[in-house]
Parts: C-alpha cells; structure tokens; sequence
C-alpha cells in the first residue's frame, strides 16, 4: 500500500504541470468555439440563433459559455487518461519490466482493472476541477450541482476509457515494435473527440468518423452531457441516463471479458 | 558557390532530421490535423457564412502547426538530443539551434505545415458540405511570398523556446501555456486587435494574415500587410538569431541539464 502510494505520488508531482496545461487547453477551446464565430459573424446574436437552430433550444451568452467549458472538460478526460495510461504501461512493462512481478502478486486484468479505477478516477476529477470553480461563478447554486452530474456522468466513462486505453496500449506495447509509443498515445484523443464534434450535434460529424467514436462510449456520453445542460430539470434527461447507463455496463463488460481472455492466452 | 554548397550541407542536414523524425511528423501532423477539426468544424458551424468562415480561419492550420513545430525543435534540442550525443556531435558540426529549424524548414513546411491544411481543408468541405473551388483559387505569388513570414516566425519559436528550456526550471508547464495562447492568438484576424500593427510582433499573425492574403480573405489592407510582415520577418528573424547566440553561449557555459 505504501509502494502504490508513494507511486501515485511521484507520478502526479512528476505530471501535475500537465494537468494544469491541459485546463488552458480546455479553458482555450471553449472561449475559441464561442469567441471565434462572433468576430468572423460580426455579432454574437447571431452565433446564438445559429445554436438555436441547431439544438432547438434558447441559448444566452452566459449559458454559451457554461455549455462550452462543461462539454471541454471532455477534452481533458480523454487526453489524460490515454496519455497516462500509455505511458504508465510503457514503463512498467518495458522500462521498469514489473509486468514479471504483477502477474506473480496478482493477475493482469485486476492490476489493470484497479488501474483505470484509481487513475482514471482521480484523472477525471483533475481535469473537470476547473468546473467547481467556474460553474458556480456563472450559474451560482445550480452551477454547483451541475458539476456533480458532471462529475458523476463522466467517472464511469472516464474507467471505460482507462480500460480501453490498457488494452490498446498493452497491444501496442506487447505486439508492435513501437519505440515511441507516445505517438500512438497524442494521435487518440484528438481523433475521438473530433469524431463525436463535441460542441456540436453528433448526427452532424460525418459517418465515417462517427463509425471511430463508437469503439468508445463517448458519442453516448456527449449527448447525454450535451441533454444535461439543455434540458436542466426536464423528464428528457432520463431518456439520455438509461441508455447510458445501459452504454456503461457494455462498455465496462466487453473489455472486462476480453482481459480475462488474454491473461489465460498470456499464461498458458 | 560556397553559399550554394552550404544551402546544399543544410537541406542534407535537414533532410536527415526529418527521416529521423518521420514517425512523429507523421503523428504530429494527422494530430494537428484533428485538433483543428475539433475547434474549427463548430467555429465554422456557428458562424453565418460557413464558405468566409473557413477562407479565414483555415490558413490558420499551417502558421499554428509550424509554431507548434518550432517550439517542440527547440525543446527537442535543449532536452531530447542530449541523449546518445546527438547535441554534442551537432554542435560540434556548427548545427545551431537556429540552423538546426531553418535546416529542417522546407520538408516540414510540407509535411507539418501544408499537408494538414489541405486534409482540413477536405475533412470540413465533407463535413460542413462546402465546394472546394475556393481552395483552388489562390495567388501563386502572395503563398510563395508567405513563406519567408512563416519561416520567421517558426525559428522565433524554436530558438525561443530552447532559451525558455534551458533557462527556466518551470518551462515544461510554461511552454504549454504560451502554446495555447499562441495558437489561440493566431487563429483571431488581426482587424480585432485593439492598436494597428500589433500583428507585427505577435508571432504568426502577419503569417497568416499573408496566407490569407493568398485567398483573398485577408482582414486588413494589403497595403498595412506588407509593411507588417516585413517588420515581423526582420524583426523575428533577428530575434531568433540573438536567442541561438545566447542557446550557444549558454550551452557552452553550463552544459545541459537532461530533464524528462
């Protein structure tokens, strides 16, 4: 327990700096994804009617602004968890070769299984921080509660995406000679996030990109996210969270399975 | 002649780095690629006029990948080359970092710069259902002429970021965030800019207002453009020279720190 500690600890002192970038990414495409429109339009009324055709939906500045840097967070989420995930594997199994040492302590679906659950987890809770303090200043009391649906809707998707992430990375790692597997590890995150679009409807991103985001549950979890802050308090919600919830235990089981699969392929 | 055989030495040079890099030019180039998708394709979306939209906010793509570009060489040459002597044996064939990002400019130009611009350019035709006439109908001369701007602002970024390196102990989370403001920067069209001329010395906005220049969608006039990318090209050009100097004697007095 205290080498798992102490490892968390070394690791978080040794990446925190790249957390806090991250929020400026995050912080930059949500103002870029509302400011940019408005000065190429010449009016931010009309990016606001523009939305309003789109989602069918009312949209003030204010409530341009929270949906923006609520959906951002998501860009957060994906990049540090498959970054993290990459290169958490890479030195472990390659680097440092403790791979030896977990499957004799353990099995390999439960090391990684506790890993996407811890560091995904705590990952996710790093890169929507910047929500606890922003929701509240533009929404006051309700901004609150939306960051905790935030919170809870992305923690589940957040281990889907660790899970999925250990095992493209102990494929890449264990089956390719890659040197640099990092390449692989910046290349995903924009590619999913521009296959669901994110601030935009995802019927509208084209089929093909789509057909990349389903591997993840990510297009499910936009929308939901997308219903949260357009339908506050609205019974249409609960239409978004049961598919969800249905999308989760799917996505949480299949990889599951497929990892008990390989450490019986591994070991024998 | 001896100037010719020295052009000739560099591109070789250059032509070197860039097989080595080769995989990560790669990567970063479809990785660009999909990060602009990500911030443009709604950009384009909200505004009213999707066909402006994209004439001015495309060109863009090319300027923010070679800052980004340039900034990562420079801190691939203050950390990632220490290893297995690399630097050492760089330096000791006079390969400046300056040298160095103006060695490997033209393939990357290409590669990172134009490559990426022209898959957005067909990505968001796809996805907005745009016609690509506007793509094809740009001044052969006012591009060729954006490149001395683009190169400018690439070796500012590269030298500037190695000195950042190697001088500062916080710049692995400073260099990020000067990333993102510079690419935030570069993509607003400098008609919102609160004193004329500030382009000037903002690295990469009169680059790209050139390329939009190029494409008739340019924000100020020609006229203020080209006494503005005539500063910035000289101005950064300079700049970049001085900071190579200080890499060097910097380099030459303490050695590198390897950080990971």
């Amino acid at each position: 327990m205290k080498a798992l500690l102490y490892r968390e600890f070394v690791w978080f002192k040794r990446y925190f700096p790249d957390y806090l970038g991250m929020w400026a990414i995050q912080l930059g495409f949500s103002i870029g994804v509302v400011f940019m429109p408005a000065y190429i339009s010449g009016s931010q009324a009309y990016v606001l009617s523009r939305l309003k055709t789109l989602y069918g939906v009312e949209f003030t500045a204010g409530g341009l602004i929270a949906f923006t840097l609520t959906l951002s967070s998501l860009i957060g989420v994906v990049a540090l968890i498959v970054g993290d995930v990459f290169s958490t594997l890479y030195y472990e199994f390659r680097i440092a070769e403790t791979n030896l040492t977990v499957m004799e302590a353990s099995t390999l679906a439960d090391f990684l299984f506790y890993n996407a659950l811890g560091r995904s987890s705590l990952l996710c809770f790093f890169a929507t921080l910047y929500l606890l303090a922003l929701l509240p200043l533009i929404k006051g009391l309700e901004g609150l509660f939306l960051y905790l649906a935030v919170l809870a809707l992305l923690l589940p998707a957040s281990i889907v995406l660790g899970l999925l992430s250990s095992i493209l990375a102990l494929a890449t790692i264990t089956l390719t000679p890659v040197r640099r597997p990092w390449a692989i590890a910046n290349l995903i995150p924009p590619i999913l996030l521009a296959s669901v679009g994110l601030y935009i409807p995802v019927e509208l991103v084209p089929f093909l990109l789509r057909l990349v985001a389903y591997i993840t549950p990510l297009p499910f979890v936009v929308e939901a996210l997308q219903a949260l802050l357009l339908f506050v308090g609205q019974p249409i919600i609960l239409g978004y969270l049961t598919t969800l919830l249905v999308v989760y235990t799917l996505y949480l089981t299949v990889p599951i399975v497929l990892l008990r699969r390989a450490e019986r392929w591994v070991r024998s | 002649m001896r100037l010719l055989k020295e052009v000739g030495r560099a591109l070789l040079i250059g032509y070197g780095m860039f097989r080595m890099h080769l995989t990560s030019e790669v990567s970063s180039s479809l990785n660009a690629l999909f990060w602009a998708l990500l911030l443009l394709a709604p950009t384009i979306l909200f505004t009213n006029e999707a066909s402006t939209a994209v004439k001015v906010l495309l060109p863009a793509i090319v300027v923010a990948n070679m800052l980004l570009l340039g900034s990562g060489l420079g801190m691939e040459y203050a950390v990632w080359l220490v290893g297995e002597g690399v630097l050492d044996d760089l330096r000791l064939s006079g390969v400046s970092v300056f040298y160095y990002t103006a060695s490997t400019f033209p393939l990357e130009l290409v590669v990172i710069g134009f490559l990426p611009f022209i898959l957005s350019v067909l990505i968001i035709s796809c996805y907005l259902g745009i016609g690509l006439a506007w793509f094809l109908s740009f001044n052969p001369f006012v591009l060729v002429a954006s490149i001395p701007v683009i190169f400018a602002a690439e070796v500012f970024a590269s030298t500037a970021s190695c000195l950042l390196y190697l001088k500062n102990p916080f710049s692995r989370s400073l260099s990020g965030v000067i990333q993102i403001a510079l690419l935030t920067i570069v993509f607003i069209p400098p008609k919102y800019l609160p004193v004329a001329f500030l382009d000037a010395v903002v690295p990469g906005l009169t680059a790209v207002e050139v390329l939009r220049l190029a494409y008739g969608s340019n924000t100020i006039p020609a006229g203020n453009l080209v006494a503005s990318s005539t500063i910035s090209t000289i101005l950064f050009t300079a700049l970049s020279i001085l900071a190579s100097r200080a890499v060097e004697n910097h380099i030459s007095r303490y050695g590198v720190e390897a950080r990971y």
